[in-house]
């Protein structure tokens, strides 16, 4: 039977609902748009989740759930005008603020291999099964990426905002 | 993690609380639901469980007897032998004269094309392409130009006979990744020619790709690809244009029977301006009507066809 019990939902939930989150806004822009994909995850958790898996299983599972979500979002005409009306997410800090305006110039697709590769450390390998693509595209949407990133994406230059 | 302006950045992203506990209490709520709904059914789980294990081994067995019989006739004294011939398929479409099977440009679709090191332009077309027919013994593939990239892992290499090349042209920044990382077990191999067991024809835990490096003239042109074009006709046709030089092959398909008599079959790989909803028609038409619109395009796609 597909779902999960409250007590282990609740665990993910507190555990990943900053990914599930920061994925949302990666692909969507926009923060009410990505608090509404939250909830749709949560349900996809409660009522698909083929349960019993491990942690790495689980992670994979909501990197996943979220994309296709934030794809059938984004597929609605309506929704496509109004994102480019309501584009801004709140960020703290004003450095990291161009950060994420250079980060949302890319493909959608180039922006989850950056976060995945980047952020949750996931190997070219890994990302290809996650997204369901050729390890080569992967491999050439992260090198495309990097050199239009270059400055923000050095490795070790946490002071370079 | 890999720190660096970026991640920091991703670091001060984090789920507004509301939205948390608002997902918390759809968890808390939809459970009480749920375990209802469980108890009710509990008494059947396990007959339903057996039943269904019962169904996976007796269609299991008929899967094996039925694939066996069919592609090796000594295993089956009834087996009818027709005469020998063969189709074609990529991305499981049959491609036959009119009946040209086309796979979607860019990427979604099974092609990748990046810039590599020096700013040669290379290519990777997934090799998407399978023998069908009966008393094949193997299937051998050769490629007119450019080579056939084979990733797989070093214990389990599907390739029965090959003929290996030496493209130096090659950026080996994937190659090393592929092979040097410390727990890899993969290998990435390039060869003119590859030959594989007619029920082995795909790779399992790896890949095939027909691989290349555009010339110079690809080089200097290759903006028209990268920059994505205007959309215009004339940015198509030079879009058109320019892939149909760097992809523009011909793969000689060559299947041995078993009784040693051989047979073989060019497929042609071009290029051609089409619109998504002609070009992916049976597809299409499923989608819902407040799709079809997004999902319509005119852009370049790879086309096979028979020589």
């Amino acid at each position: 039977m597909a779902g999960i019990d409250t007590e282990n939902a609740e665990s993910i939930i507190r555990k990943y609902s900053d990914m599930i989150y920061r994925i949302a806004v990666h692909n969507l822009k926009n923060t009410a748009d990505a608090e509404d994909i939250m909830q749709e995850v949560c349900i996809e958790l409660l009522t698909k989740f083929p349960g019993n898996r491990d942690d790495e299983y689980i992670k994979a599972w909501l990197i996943r759930v979220t994309i296709n979500k934030c794809n059938s979002f984004r597929r609605l005409v309506w929704q496509k005008r109004r994102e480019s009306l309501d584009d801004h997410t709140e960020l703290e800090a004003p450095e990291h603020i161009g950060i994420m305006e250079e980060i949302r110039q890319l493909p959608k697709d180039y922006r989850n291999i950056i976060y995945l590769y980047y952020y949750e450390s996931y190997t070219i390998a890994e990302i290809a099964e996650i997204l369901g693509k050729n390890p080569n595209t992967v491999s050439s949407y992260l090198q495309r990426a990097r050199k239009k990133l270059k400055t923000i994406l050095t490795e070790g230059d946490d002071n370079n905002a | 993690m890999r720190k660096n302006s970026y991640t920091n950045a991703v670091d001060s992203i984090t789920a507004p609380n509301r939205a948390v506990e608002k997902m918390l209490s759809t968890a808390r709520n939809f459970e009480r639901k749920e375990r209802n709904f469980y108890m009710k059914r509990f008494g059947f789980k396990g007959a339903i469980a057996a039943s269904l294990a019962v169904v996976i081994a007796v269609g299991g067995i008929i899967g094996v007897s039925v694939f066996e019989s069919g592609r090796n006739p000594a295993v089956s004294e009834n087996s009818f032998i027709k005469e020998n011939s063969f189709v074609i398929t990529a991305n499981a479409e049959e491609i036959g004269g009119e009946n040209s099977a086309e796979v979607c440009v860019p990427e979604n679709y099974g092609l990748s094309v990046s810039e590599n090191a020096d700013g040669n332009v290379e290519y990777r077309l997934n090799f998407s392409f399978e023998c069908i027919g009966e008393n094949i013994s193997t299937v051998t593939y050769s490629v007119e130009k450019d080579v056939i990239e084979v990733v797989c892992r070093k214990d389990n290499n599907a390739i029965v006979q090959v003929e290996t090349v030496d493209q130096p042209l090659f950026d080996d920044e994937y190659k090393n990744y592929i092979e040097n990382v410390p727990e890899s077990n993969y290998t990435l191999n390039r060869y003119k020619s590859i030959t594989l067991d007619y029920g082995n024809q795909k790779i399992y835990d790896g890949y095939i790709s027909i691989a290349g490096v555009g010339d110079d003239n690809i080089k200097a042109n290759k903006d028209i690809f990268f920059n994505g074009g205007d959309g215009s006709s004339q940015g198509l046709e030079a879009e058109n244009e320019w892939l149909g030089k760097l992809l523009g092959n011909i793969v000689h398909c060559t299947v041995t029977f078993y009784d040693g008599t051989t047979q073989t079959q060019d497929i042609i790989i071009g290029t051609k301006i089409g619109v998504a909803s002609d070009t992916f028609s049976e597809e299409y038409s499923k989608l819902p009507d407040n799709i079809k619109e997004e999902k319509d395009f005119t852009g370049v796609f790879v086309t096979y066809s028979l020589a």
